[in-house]
């Protein structure tokens, strides 16, 4: 089981900043970007971390994907 | 051998005269531009006559600096009808010295209000400024909660669980999802 964890802080000033663990490699942006969705604001700065870089398990995350989607 | 002459502040404002004459106490009485004393010599009643923009004090001129006699023609108490100055020229120094005096208050009052005036302004920028500040904060709380709404719907869509934290004015939400 792996456990998937996005923080979101948000400033007083209304800016946020997100970041998350233990999702490897570029779909760890596209989910901030998916969570991003429905919030219209522009994003000044990326940072890509070490887990960006690491390989996936393809397999895996259509398993996963297949799981959420039904709810588990 | 020198000399130096000075001469009297000249009354060029009708109000700042009556405010000193009513300062010393001084009975007149108004007749067009005028200004009549109940003060009287041998021609009668002495008075501020308006010429050329300036009031002078029209008078006898032997009652200029003499000090005696006109109680005698009009009566015996001369402090009644001259009050402190019974000689032109101390009556003219006296209303002299308060219609500097009542030019100084007016001067004095401009300031203050100037001052108040001042403050008012800077009370009204305030609460200006104040208000304007009210409603950024209001904006600002809004868009917090709604983004914080916005993120736990699209959180809980991706099947994430949320836990939500407030320290120092942040607020801290963690997503977890637990996969396999």
């Amino acid at each position: 089981m792996k456990e998937e964890k996005i923080i979101v802080i948000i400033n007083e000033d209304g800016s946020m900043e997100l970041e998350t663990k233990g999702i490897k490699g570029p779909v760890c942006e596209d989910t901030l970007n998916e969570l991003l969705e429905d919030i219209e604001e522009e994003v000044i700065e990326t940072k890509k971390t070490p887990e960006y870089n690491q390989k996936v398990n393809v397999k895996n995350i259509n398993k996963n994907i297949n799981k959420i989607k039904r709810g588990k | 051998m020198s000399h130096i002459t000075k001469t009297k502040t000249p009354f060029i404002d009708k109000k700042l005269l009556i405010k000193a004459l009513d300062k010393l106490n001084i009975n007149y009485s108004l007749e067009g531009e005028n200004i009549i004393t109940d003060r009287k010599d041998f021609y009668g009643y002495q008075k501020f006559i308006l010429i050329n923009g300036k009031y002078l004090f029209q008078h006898d001129s032997s009652a200029t600096n003499s000090s005696y006699g006109w109680s005698g023609y009009y009566g015996s108490n001369w402090q009644k009808q001259f009050g402190d100055w019974k000689s032109v020229s101390e009556f003219i120094k006296a209303v002299t010295i308060e219609y500097s005096n009542q030019y100084k208050i007016l001067q004095e009052r401009i300031k203050e209000l100037e001052r108040l005036a001042e403050e008012k302004k800077i009370k009204e920028e305030l609460e200006r400024l104040r208000k304007e500040q009210e409603e950024i904060e209001r904006k600002r709380l809004e868009l917090i909660d709604n983004n914080k709404k916005l993120i736990k719907e699209k959180a809980k869509k991706m099947g994430y669980k949320v836990k939500e934290t407030v320290k120092n004015g942040k607020v801290k939400m963690v997503l977890v999802r637990r996969t396999y």
